[in-house]
C-alpha cells in the first residue's frame, strides 16, 4: 500500500523489548462475535502483536479453542492480567502464561474498581518492579498521570500504557496535554491503551507523539469491525506520519494560501 | 466404573467438584481430560504447578485444580 510505503521511509520500526513491530498498532482479542470475524479484523488491522486473555479451560470442549483461529507464526502474543486486582494476582497470572510458552511479553493491568475498571497504580507499581526484575518484558496498564508513568518506567517496563479513557468506554483520548506531558519525559515506549472509539482517536494519539495504540472494543464492538479494522490501521498511520512530517503551528488569524492579488 | 480396590480421589476441578481413581498426579490427570490443542497451565490450591513438576506432583483428597489456557482478551 502506498500508505504503507510512505510510512516505512520516514520511520524507524516500534522497539518493545527485544522486538521489532512494523506496525504500531496492537489489538485485542476479545468480544467478537465469532473467532473467524477476529481472524479477519486481526489480519486488517495489520496489527503484529495481539493481547489474549488466560481463563479456565472449557473441559466440555464446546467453546472453540482461539489457538485455532490464530497464526501463531504471524503474531507475537501478548498475555494480559486482566481480572487481577492484585500484586499477587496479577503475578500469578504473569507465571501461567509463562507456563503456557506465552509468558515474554506481559500486559500488566491491575484493576481498583469495578465500575471504572481504572486501574490500581499502587498494585500496578508493585507488580511491574517484580515482573520486571523476573525478566518479564512488562507493557503496564496504568493512568495518565505523568509522575506515575515515570514511577513506572523506573521499574524497568518495556512500555507504558496510559489510558486515553476507561476501558471500553470509546471516550476518546480525554486529556491530551497528561499524554503530552508524559510524552514529553519518556524513555520507554508510550502507548495509549484504553478509550479509542473510533479512528480518530487513534490518529490523534499518534499525532501527539504516542508510539502506538492498543485496543480492542473499538474494532470488535463496531457495527462493521472489519472496515473497522482497516479504518484504525490507516488512522494510525495517517496519525504516525502527520507527527512525523511536523504539522503547522495553530494560529488563531488566518493566513491566505494563495499569493497577493497582483492584478 | 472404578476398581474396589482403587482408592477415589475427590477435588475441585475448574470450579467443579469431580471424583478420579487414584492415586493421582498432575500428569495422570491432564491425561484423563478432553484438553484442547496446545499447553495448558495447572495451579494446584492456587499456585501454579510448572510443567516440569507434573509427572511427580501428587494430586489428593481435597485438592483445588485449575487448568488454564489462552481466550481471546483485550
Amino acid at each position: 500500500m502506498p500508505v504503507d510505503a510512505a510510512t516505512a521511509a520516514v520511520d524507524k520500526p516500534l522497539r518493545l523489548g527485544s522486538r521489532e513491530l512494523h506496525s504500531r498498532l496492537i489489538v485485542g482479542t476479545g468480544k467478537y462475535a465469532s473467532l473467524d470475524l477476529m481472524k479477519e479484523c486481526l489480519e486488517a488491522s495489520g496489527a503484529e502483536m495481539i493481547t489474549v486473555a488466560l481463563r479456565r479451560v472449557d473441559l466440555s470442549g464446546k467453546t472453540p479453542n482461539l489457538l485455532d483461529h490464530i497464526d501463531l507464526s504471524r503474531y507475537v502474543l501478548l498475555p494480559n492480567t486482566a481480572g487481577c486486582y492484585t500484586r499477587e494476582d496479577a503475578v500469578r497470572t504473569a507465571h501461567l502464561a509463562r507456563e503456557l510458552g506465552i509468558g515474554e511479553f506481559i500486559k500488566l493491568e491491575v484493576i481498583g474498581d469495578d465500575t471504572t475498571l481504572l486501574p490500581d497504580m499502587v498494585q500496578t507499581l508493585a507488580a511491574a518492579e517484580q515482573l520486571a526484575g523476573e525478566g518479564f518484558q512488562v507493557l503496564a496498564y496504568c493512568t495518565d498521570d505523568p509522575v506515575l508513568c515515570k514511577r513506572l518506567e523506573q521499574t524497568g517496563c518495556a512500555a507504558v500504557m496510559p489510558l486515553g479513557a476507561p476501558i471500553g468506554s470509546g471516550l476518546g483520548i480525554l486529556n491530551r496535554n497528561s499524554i503530552r506531558l508524559i510524552l514529553e519525559q519518556a524513555q520507554v515506549p508510550i502507548l495509549v491503551d484504553a478509550g479509542v472509539g473510533t479512528a480518530s482517536d487513534v490518529a490523534v494519539a499518534m499525532e501527539l507523539g504516542c508510539d502506538g495504540v492498543l485496543l480492542n472494543t473499538a474494532i470488535a464492538g463496531a457495527e462493521n469491525p472489519l472496515a473497522m479494522a482497516h479504518a484504525m490501521r490507516m488512522a494510525c498511520e495517517a496519525g504516525r506520519l502527520a507527527h512525523l512530517a511536523g504539522r503547522i503551528p495553530k494560529r488563531r488569524h488566518a493566513r491566505a494560501s494563495s499569493p497577493i492579488l497582483d492584478f | 466404573m472404578t476398581a474396589q480396590t482403587e482408592p477415589v480421589i475427590s477435588l475441585i476441578l475448574n470450579g467443579e467438584s469431580r471424583s478420579f481413581p487414584g492415586p493421582l498426579t498432575v500428569e495422570r490427570l491432564l491425561a484423563q481430560l478432553p484438553l484442547p490443542a496446545g499447553r495448558v497451565a495447572v495451579l494446584v490450591n492456587g499456585e501454579v504447578a510448572p510443567a516440569a513438576e507434573h509427572a511427580a506432583r501428587p494430586v489428593t483428597e481435597g485438592d483445588v485444580i485449575d487448568l488454564i489456557s489462552m481466550v481471546g482478551g483485550g
